[in-house]
């Protein structure tokens, strides 16, 4: 199959944040294949995140002994840490080629929600979910069950032979495997007897280790098997019940497909995911290879989700902000605060991450930037200069220049149609660019840009 | 290329799309058409403010059973001490931390329903939060949320998503009805932010829907709503000014803008916030403190400065959690999840104010988790039929027997 430009757009929108307009017109003709081939080879470096060492003074233990003014400026340092973190990846996918590996980096970090008290366990937590991201789910699984964040979070290091802590083994059948309605209380309890001693230490570095102390090592039941179970044989024991691979087809589906749910892919998808050994790669290469993944009722039929939209406008706007705040803010309104989490389960998704307070905003972003943004370069957030109020001052730019060069040798009536295609995948009526009115006081370059700013706030954008 | 468009007015202008521009009016006037005219007939101008404590909230650390010995027991390092509790009766303290319940219990404005949960609890945070949106239960999942759903049973169009408004950027579950869906707002003084689009002539929102794309349809229909209900909320609300001073947390700003929407006399009947951050698995006594510190001093600004206004004569607080907490404390300082819970309710037309009636027997546990005595969906029966005066089994799909708290 020959991918039109409707269908190369689409490629590039669901693996990815998107594709430069000339890039996209070489796809032109290329079979789904080919072009998927090129974006898994474009991601098979892993570019890790760098924001801090291990030498950092952020990055060990909570000092003892600190006097109260100590603790102040530690907790200043590290909350300045987090936010390196965070925003040296946000920025990283703003320029990244490694498109598909970020994505599905985006994906699991949600699937395994976490949020860390220690900045550069942090980033360890991410750089491991990005280096298994596309390899094999159970490796994914362990390294992130055993990872000192996670046990940290969801309280593992508490979980001992005489006093249990449920809360690692509940999210972890609950959110990580099986999901919901396939086990029962007495699984959680038995499964947090098998995690007890998987704990972490900080040794000059941060390590899992297995304290042997603590583990109970009694015999447990856990959905119908008996015996001495340690958490590796949970995690072995919970992919080998179909229900795991459902689970994630699902979740995996529901990211990159559709907002409505197919039973009949998903457990086509969950069929090859579970044949082939949770084998991540070849789940993502049968849903982007499949025909029905390029049919109408695919294409464009799907909310953006909030990195779809944020990393997708940041990249092609090249927005870019000299102070970190707006980029930190521009996550919160999205819905999407990269590693900070509103709770175990991640963020919504689909319908739920449209009501009125973040469509405004979504509508509203693009043109504060370039309206705002290029003469300037700054921008007053929403039109605010009151320090108190609830929308804060921003600044931002964004530079177009480099987009607009993509088109500037077409007449100027096809460089609108040909960017309204671009910007919308689709052909919309009320904003014909044949009906604008001649502009001749203006510039070409204005008009474009100009017309720009108005696709980029019809709720067509809103899709992908 | 160059670029200068500062403060540059539109320019590019129709040539003439029919059908187009004539919803793009601010007409906040034919925002209230849509609905039953709530304020004369059945409301009296009467409004829900619900405040949702996320996580699950430690219900036997809020309402104390002072005194128990089974409690203390169970909480060796968790339980508050007797004589540290806000004492309110020989059997009940309140947490040092919530002093603005005991405020509320001593003028008389609060009644704390205990044992409040479901038939087949569930533990799990999103699930048990779902249900208690939905309002349905451990054996039924509904899809869509009961407030949501009292839209649809009082609205004949979706003209007024506000009559149901989240304070926050995001919109709960329990907002989305089977037909209707509530709105959300974070501050509606900020008016100048609207999209331009959205005043643009040459689009109508309304006008050929793309029916054969549902998530665009969806998209079309939401900034039509927005379109309407921005008007209304900043028309209405732009004299209102609380002179109560309130804690800057996110909170409390809330809370701020419930209270001048109520003062300014919008026409809403339901608002919704949410509080996040009481999933206190592990040194719960560290942990548990700011969350509650900040629901704490958030309430207390806001029911005096309701009570000032005179709006609490016409404003019921609803204060619920997804669940409480396990009875035994875990080894790590705090409390797994658990099941029923007490809900708070504030007013001052409160027909049973005080301690509602007792917590459940500590000696008699499901599981280790205490079981609940009265279904939460009466709580919200009680609340459609009394103060809302909406028929409850419209809204909730079954009978519910009304409690006595109104």
């Amino acid at each position: 199959m020959k991918l039109s430009q409707k269908e190369a757009r689409h490629i590039y929108q669901r693996a990815g944040f998107g594709v430069s307009y000339s890039a996209l017109q070489s796809k032109i003709g290329l079979t789904a294949a080919e072009v998927f081939q090129e974006i898994k080879h474009n991601s098979s470096a892993v570019q890790e995140t760098n924001a801090i060492g291990l030498s950092d003074r952020v990055s060990g233990p909570y000092p003892k002994g600190l006097s109260t003014a100590e603790q102040n400026d530690y907790r200043v340092a590290r909350a300045n840490s987090f936010v390196k973190v965070n925003l040296t990846w946000l920025r990283s996918m703003f320029n990244s080629k490694s498109d598909l590996r970020e994505k599905m980096t985006v994906f699991w970090h949600d699937h395994f929600a976490f949020i860390a008290k220690n900045p550069y366990l942090c980033q360890d937590l991410l750089n491991t979910i990005r280096k298994y991201a596309l390899g094999d789910f159970r490796s994914l699984l362990t390294n992130v069950s055993k990872h000192p964040a996670m046990l940290e979070f969801l309280d593992n290091q508490r979980n001992n032979r005489d006093a249990p802590n449920e809360n690692f083994a509940r999210e972890f059948l609950e959110l990580f495997t099986l999901g919901i309605g396939n086990y029962s209380e007495a699984d959680i309890k038995e499964a947090a007897r098998a995690f007890t001693g998987w704990k972490y230490k900080f040794d000059g570095s941060w390590q899992y280790y297995f304290d042997h102390k603590s583990h109970d090592d009694e015999p447990k039941t856990f959905l119908g098997e008996t015996g001495q179970f340690t958490g590796d044989d949970i995690i072995n024991i919970t992919l080998n019940h179909r229900a795991t691979a459902k689970h994630l087809a699902t979740k995996i589906y529901l990211f990159l497909v559709s907002d409505e749910p197919d039973e009949d892919r998903i457990d086509e998808l969950a069929d090859t995911f579970y044949q082939r050994g949770y084998n991540i790669e070849s789940l993502l290469d049968e849903i982007f290879m499949s025909e029905w993944f390029y049919s109408d009722e695919i294409i464009g039929s799907k909310i953006k989700s909030q990195m779809e939209y944020l990393v997708g406008l940041g990249r092609f706007l090249r927005i870019e902000c000299p102070q970190d705040y707006p980029l930190v803010v521009m996550q919160q309104y999205v819905g999407q605060h990269l590693l900070n989490p509103p709770n175990v389960g991640g963020w919504p998704s689909g319908r739920e991450l449209i009501n009125s307070s973040s469509l405004f905003f979504r509508m509203k972003l693009p043109q504060v930037i370039l309206d705002e943004g290029v003469e300037d370069e700054r921008f007053d957030f929403l039109g605010s200069s009151d320090s108190d109020d609830f929308y804060h001052k921003i600044r931002g730019s964004a530079d177009i220049s480099k987009f607009y060069s993509e088109f500037s040798d077409l007449p100027l009536e096809r460089a609108l149609m040909e960017l309204r295609f671009y910007v919308l995948g689709q052909e919309v009526e009320s904003v014909d660019p044949r009906r604008l009115e001649s502009g001749w006081f203006k510039s070409e370059g204005d008009i474009f840009v100009d017309y720009l700013k108005e696709l980029l706030q019809l709720p067509e954008y809103q899709l992908c | 290329m160059s670029i200068h468009n500062k403060h540059r007015r539109q320019f590019i202008k129709s040539t003439g799309v029919a059908g187009a521009g004539t919803l793009l009016l601010p007409n906040f006037l034919s925002a209230l058409s849509g609905c039953a005219d709530l304020s004369k007939v059945t409301l009296d101008g009467r409004r829900l403010v619900v405040i949702q404590l996320s996580g699950g909230n430690d219900g036997l650390n809020t309402l104390i059973p002072t005194g128990n010995d089974i409690y203390h027991r169970s909480r060796p390092n968790l339980a508050v001490a007797d004589n540290k509790t806000l004492k309110i009766t020989d059997q009940y303290g309140f947490n040092p931390s919530v002093d603005v319940f005991r405020w509320l219990y001593d003028e008389g404005l609060l009644s704390v329903v205990n044992g409040v949960g479901y038939p087949n609890p569930n533990r799990s945070h999103f699930r048990s939060m779902d249900i208690w949106q939905s309002a349905g239960d451990g054996n039924t999942e509904l899809a869509s949320g009961w407030v949501g759903r009292y839209l649809d049973a009082v609205c004949k169009d979706d003209s007024d998503p506000y009559k149901a408004l989240q304070v926050g950027i995001k919109l709960d579950m329990a907002l989305r009805g089977e037909l209707r869906t509530g709105f959300s707002v974070v501050d509606p003084s900020q008016h100048d932010a609207i999209p331009s689009i959205m005043r643009d002539q040459r689009i109508d929102f309304a006008y050929g829907l793309p029916a054969q794309n549902p998530a665009l349809h969806y998209l079309y229909k939401s900034v039509q709503s927005i379109q309407s209900s921005t008007d209304y909320l900043h028309e209405i609300s732009k004299t209102a000014d609380s002179k109560t001073s309130y804690p800057s947390t996110p909170f409390s700003r809330k809370l701020k803008t419930v209270s001048e929407l109520i003062s300014s006399g919008v026409d809403t009947s339901i608002y919704y916030v949410s509080h996040e951050g009481f999933d206190s698995h592990a040194n719960q006594n560290h942990f548990l403190n700011w969350p509650l510190k900040v629901f704490n001093e958030g309430l207390t600004a806001f029911t005096k400065d309701l009570r000032s206004s005179g709006a609490l004569d016409s404003t019921l607080v609803l204060v619920f959690s997804e669940f409480g907490r396990r009875v035994e404390e875990n080894a790590s300082g705090g409390t797994d999840h658990g099941t029923a819970n007490c809900v708070f309710l504030i007013g001052n037309q409160l027909n049973r104010a005080g301690i509602y009636n007792d917590i459940p027997d500590l000696s008699d546990l499901d599981n280790g988790d205490l079981k609940y005595s009265i279904d939460f969906r009466q709580v919200y029966a009680t609340i459609l039929d009394k103060w809302l005066k909406v028929d409850s089994e419209v809204v909730l799909k079954q009978k519910f027997e009304n409690l006595q708290f109104i």
